[in-house]
């Protein structure tokens, strides 16, 4: 394709919530005829270990044996509503998450705090069995970000990623308007500094460009007036507080409306604007399906969005169960997250030790995503970007030394990794060759080949004949560690 | 025999190379590689030039670094964060210095560094994420482009390298950081990125990996292609840049900042020859972005100016005390400037227009182009006007460090901008097409006899050499003064090795070079 070219077919990516690396550096879009109508398992799509892995890894981080032998005895539509029934809100990572702020900070004990907040969401998503929500948890994180460089109080933290559990599949204007009002976001975007006579439009332009609108949807006069619409809010020990003598009551005109408007009203204006229910389908699609969006699915998307008056639950029960969703051309098409390799790994191997929740932030954080931490108010942008010539070989070496019950640094490990116990769950375990397949398909989204089939099973049997091969006997442990270093090692492995 | 009657006589004769009697020695195995103009490229003078980009993340405050010292629009503007005349550092009559800046302004003294004031483009956009895009893939505010500006060049020296494989060396490094879009070409990301030579060379797996044969063309075989090559690239070039981080050096101490410890590396890598001509380094996390409390004559902002201005002043030194500075130069840039007005938060708001800094030994330094903000005229939103397209800096890179033909850089551009002079243009100044002064060889591959033909537009000095691919010249076949017009060299191949050898022509300051095979 010539440069001219290749200049025309790439239109506005924003309107399509995309940045141009995002979109760029993803493909092309799909051509899937499978609309949202549901999944009705077939011949050419049939309810598989694939077709439930799928459905399991997207909804969570990465699946458990048990879960994708448990999702085989129901219909793919229980599966989703199980996925996104309601569950009791976890207990709070300590008392500590109700203490009022300290001045000055006790700085040490605030990093402390921070970092069991970490271990103690980390440990959520690693025990999340058949449930979307710390998925769903970790989108909002990501969309309506906060960072703990500038958000020093751990409270803070907690109060925001709790509104998120609480409202995960609510209302999505509802919890908008919540993160107006939100302390770590006040802080985190200077809402809080933002007063009649004195704007600061960091958060107005947010709200707009990330948020809900996107860019080329909204003018520089309308960042002007959500900024004077916005003012008033004070964060005031752990609560926010509006403040009338610091809001600007006076006439705006915003997206085309004009009035004395507020908070309340940015949030409805920017609802009722056709681009927020495309903008936020858009996301949805490309954090659950593929990073380049479907404009037809998206559009029906949004349209749901709007007939459900912004309330989540519904939209994720269509797209999850859909035709759509289960077109086998998107199995394996995602790379992997930090969050989905270092989650899943653990899980795949059934650590849950409280000792491996600090390895694991750790572990994610090397690959470029700390809980907590974005690395800007986008968020992490996330799919090809995750992937580069120094974190690639970062999962492996993690992998590899995890299967060796080491730190990256070579440190022992504070748990165990037992093996056995993993290959045990197989039933094939006695049969090198259908144990190397079944481990391979548990393990990849990806069908492996013949010849990586043959590597692999090199790998488990060391040279020695395949009927020889007994999980019982002695060195079997080293054997299957060898596995499986392999199998991580593959480029497959990144797929999800 | 005067040199004129040599060479006419030579033209009219031929050239016997059988007379050569280095070439023997030259295993045919060697010289039998696929000829690659990235190959060439690598011979011509100015190949070995580097260019080092620094980013500025979050949009930096360009008034509160060139301080207009004599404008009390400034002053009022800004009634908690300006910075008082008396504490800034002198630079012209009406603008100083930062105080933080002490580093830039020694350069600048020594002519090692230029400013470009009022540097954006029409029509500037406010978001640090879109702004950020234009910068990288130079176009204009309303054009979606998915490839860099760097990467496009960096795609030239390997135009003729099948798609789909890799330079035999990293093209270009990142130093930290996520990706950035201006390495990005239509052959994909073209470089590397790490964060640490050592930690990336050991990293790299020592298992062998079964890569598995073709994959469909369905979205996830496309991935897996794309994280092969990764894995690939990582597998092939740790061992370059092994190399390199082994035999590189520092020479002096550079300051304990994030940003300082990068150029370190850089200057490691080049010292240590990785053949990479463009290395990407930033100040990330959208450090400028400072809507509140940037503070003035000290805190949030005065201390990232002092990182950046510190780093590259140890950078330069450690480039001269390593010999390799005259081949290193650099710019920085970010997103946009920011708002005159500071705002009640004590910090500033997205901006427009603000100044850039380039950097080097062979830079045109010492000098300010353009004036000082107008704070008079601004736009609606209370913004600075544009005096400077950021392109004509890009192309100013383009044709005067890197030698880049000026159609080629119009490409790359995608239209054309008048360059600054901002660089000491290096002797030879690019490399052009064979085309331009027909440059043949006849027949090809030949094995006793070929034709050399090529055409002068005008008279001229001219040089024709051969070579071989690892760039040593072989033999001077012409030199001197040469009439305009047609000429033809019969030269007689003799007892020369089968093996691919170039032809480079070299015209005033312009060159062509051609590829042939000897066979028997």
């Amino acid at each position: 394709m010539q440069r001219r070219e290749f200049l025309t077919t790439v239109v506005d990516p924003f309107r399509r919530g995309l940045t141009l690396l995002e979109q760029l550096s993803s493909g092309k879009p799909l051509q899937v005829p499978a609309g949202l109508e549901p999944y009705v398992p077939s011949a050419e799509v049939p309810w598989d270990e694939r077709s439930a892995g799928h459905l399991l890894r997207r909804a969570g981080f990465q699946a458990t044996k048990e879960e994708i032998e448990w999702a085989l005895t129901r219909t793919p539509q229980e599966v989703v509503e199980t996925l996104l029934r309601d569950l009791p809100l976890p207990e709070a990572p300590g008392v500590w998450v109700n203490e009022e702020p300290r001045y000055p900070p006790d700085l040490a004990l605030d990093a402390q705090r921070m970092a069991e907040l970490q271990r103690w969401w980390f440990r959520l998503m690693v025990e999340s069995d058949r449930s979307l929500r710390e998925k769903m948890v970790f989108f909002w994180h990501n969309h309506f970000t906060t960072d703990k460089d500038k958000v020093r109080t751990p409270q803070y933290h907690y109060i925001q990623n709790d509104t998120f559990r609480r409202m995960v599949w609510g209302n999505i204007r509802a919890l908008t308007r919540a993160m107006v009002s939100d302390p770590a976001m006040l802080i985190y975007l200077d809402n809080n500094e933002n007063m009649v006579g004195k704007p600061n439009e960091n958060f107005a332009r947010e709200l707009l460009e990330l948020f809900t609108l996107g860019v080329g949807n909204y003018t520089e006069w309308d960042v002007v007036a959500a900024t004077r619409a916005l003012t008033g809010w004070r964060v005031i020990g752990l609560r926010s507080v509006f403040v009338p003598q610091r809001f600007d009551d006076g006439v705006k005109t915003f997206l085309g409306q004009t009035g004395r408007w507020g908070t309340d009203d940015v949030i409805r204006i920017i609802f009722e604007h056709p681009a927020c229910p495309l903008f936020l389908a858009r996301k949805l699609y490309r954090f659950f399906v593929y990073a380049v969006p479907d404009e037809r699915i998206v559009g029906q998307l949004a349209q749901l969005l709007v007939q459900n008056d912004f309330e989540l639950k519904p939209v994720l029960r269509t797209l999850l169960g859909s035709a759509h969703f289960f077109d086998p051309q998107f199995y394996g098409a995602q790379i992997k997250s930090p969050l989905d390799f270092t989650v899943g790994l653990l899980r795949q191997l059934g650590i849950r030790d409280v000792e491996a929740m600090d390895y694991g932030v750790r572990a994610a954080a090397v690959l470029e995503l700390e809980l907590l931490n974005p690395p800007t108010v986008e968020g992490w942008k996330g799919h090809r970007l995750w992937m580069t010539s120094m974190t690639l070989p970062l999962r492996q070496r993690i992998a590899e030394t995890l299967l060796d019950e080491r730190t990256l640094r070579g440190e022992p490990l504070p748990f165990r990794v037992d093996v056995l116990a993993f290959a045990r769950r197989f039933s094939s375990h006695h049969q090198a060759r259908q144990f190397v397949r079944d481990v391979a398909r548990f393990l990849l989204a990806y069908p492996i080949t013949q010849e990586q089939e043959e590597w692999l099973l090199g790998e488990l049997l060391q040279g020695a004949p395949e009927y020889e091969w007994k999980l019982d006997a002695p060195n079997a442990d080293a054997r299957v560690r060898l596995l499986l270093k392999a199998i991580t090692r593959l480029p497959e492995y990144q797929l999800t | 025999m005067k040199r004129r009657q040599f060479l006419a006589q030579a033209v009219r004769t031929g050239i016997v190379l059988s007379a050569l009697p280095a070439l023997g020695r030259f295993p045919a195995q060697a010289l039998a590689y696929t000829p690659t103009l990235s190959r060439l490229r690598k011979l011509t003078e100015q190949s070995n030039r580097v260019f080092v980009l620094i980013q500025l993340q979050g949009g930096n405050d360009g008034l509160n670094t060139l301080v207009p010292v004599e404008n009390p629009l400034y002053y009022n503007a800004r009634p908690t964060i300006a910075i008082p005349k008396a504490q800034t550092l002198p630079l012209t009559d009406t603008l100083g210095w930062h105080p933080a800046l002490a580093g830039f302004k020694e350069l600048y003294d020594r002519g090692e560094l230029a400013i470009v004031q009022g540097v954006i483009y029409p029509n500037p956009d406010r978001s640090h994420f879109r702004g950020t895009d234009i910068w990288v893939t130079a176009t204009d505010a309303d054009v979606f482009l998915g490839t860099g500006w760097l990467g496009r060049y960096l795609e030239t020296l390997v135009a003729d390298l099948p798609v789909g494989e890799l330079p035999p060396e990293p093209l270009a490094v990142q130093i930290g950081g996520a990706s950035s879009l201006v390495l990005n070409s239509e052959r994909g990301l073209l470089g590397i990125s790490f964060r640490d030579p050592r930690q990336f060379y050991r990293l790299v797996s020592q298992g062998d990996i079964e890569f598995g044969g073709s994959v469909p063309d369905t979205p996830a075989g496309q991935e897996l292609l794309f994280v092969r090559s990764i894995a690939k690239a990582s597998q092939r070039y740790a061992e370059f840049v092994r190399r390199a981080a082994e035999r590189g050096t520092n020479r002096v101490t550079y300051p304990d900042t994030d940003l300082a410890q990068k150029l370190r590396i850089v200057a490691q890598l080049i010292s240590g020859g990785l053949g990479a001509k463009v290395y990407v380094v930033g100040i990330e996390r959208n450090a400028f972005d400072t809507h509140a409390y940037q503070g003035g004559v000290a805190g949030v902002h005065a201390s990232l100016l002092q990182e950046l201005s510190d780093a590259v002043r140890a950078f330069i030194d450690d480039l001269k005390a390593l010999g390799v500075a005259d081949r290193v130069a650099g710019m920085t840039f970010s997103e946009f400037g920011r708002r005159v007005q500071e705002n009640v938060t004590r910090g500033t708001d997205h901006g427009t227009a603000a100044p850039l800094f380039v950097f080097g030994t062979q830079v045109l330094g010492g000098r300010v182009h353009g004036r000082d903000p107008d704070l008079a005229n601004l736009d609606p939103r209370g913004d600075l006007l544009m005096q400077y397209d950021y392109r004509q800096v890009y192309a100013a890179a383009l044709l005067q460090w890197f030698g880049a033909p000026q159609a080629q850089v119009q490409s790359i551009l995608l239209r054309d901008f008048s360059p600054l002079p901002l660089f000491q243009v290096p002797t030879v100044v690019g490399e052009a097409p064979p085309e331009e002064f027909r440059l043949e060889v006849y027949p090809n591959p030949a094995s006793q006899v070929a034709t050399l033909s090529f055409t002068l537009p005008a008279d001229g000095y001219v040089e024709l050499s051969l070579m071989d691919l690892q760039g040593r010249r072989l033999s001077n076949l012409l030199h001197g003064e040469h009439s305009a017009g047609h000429h033809r060299i019969p030269v007689y191949l003799g007892q020369l090795s089968p093996g691919i050898y170039l032809l480079r022509l070299r015209v005033g300051r312009r060159t062509a070079t051609r590829a042939f095979e000897v066979v028997r």
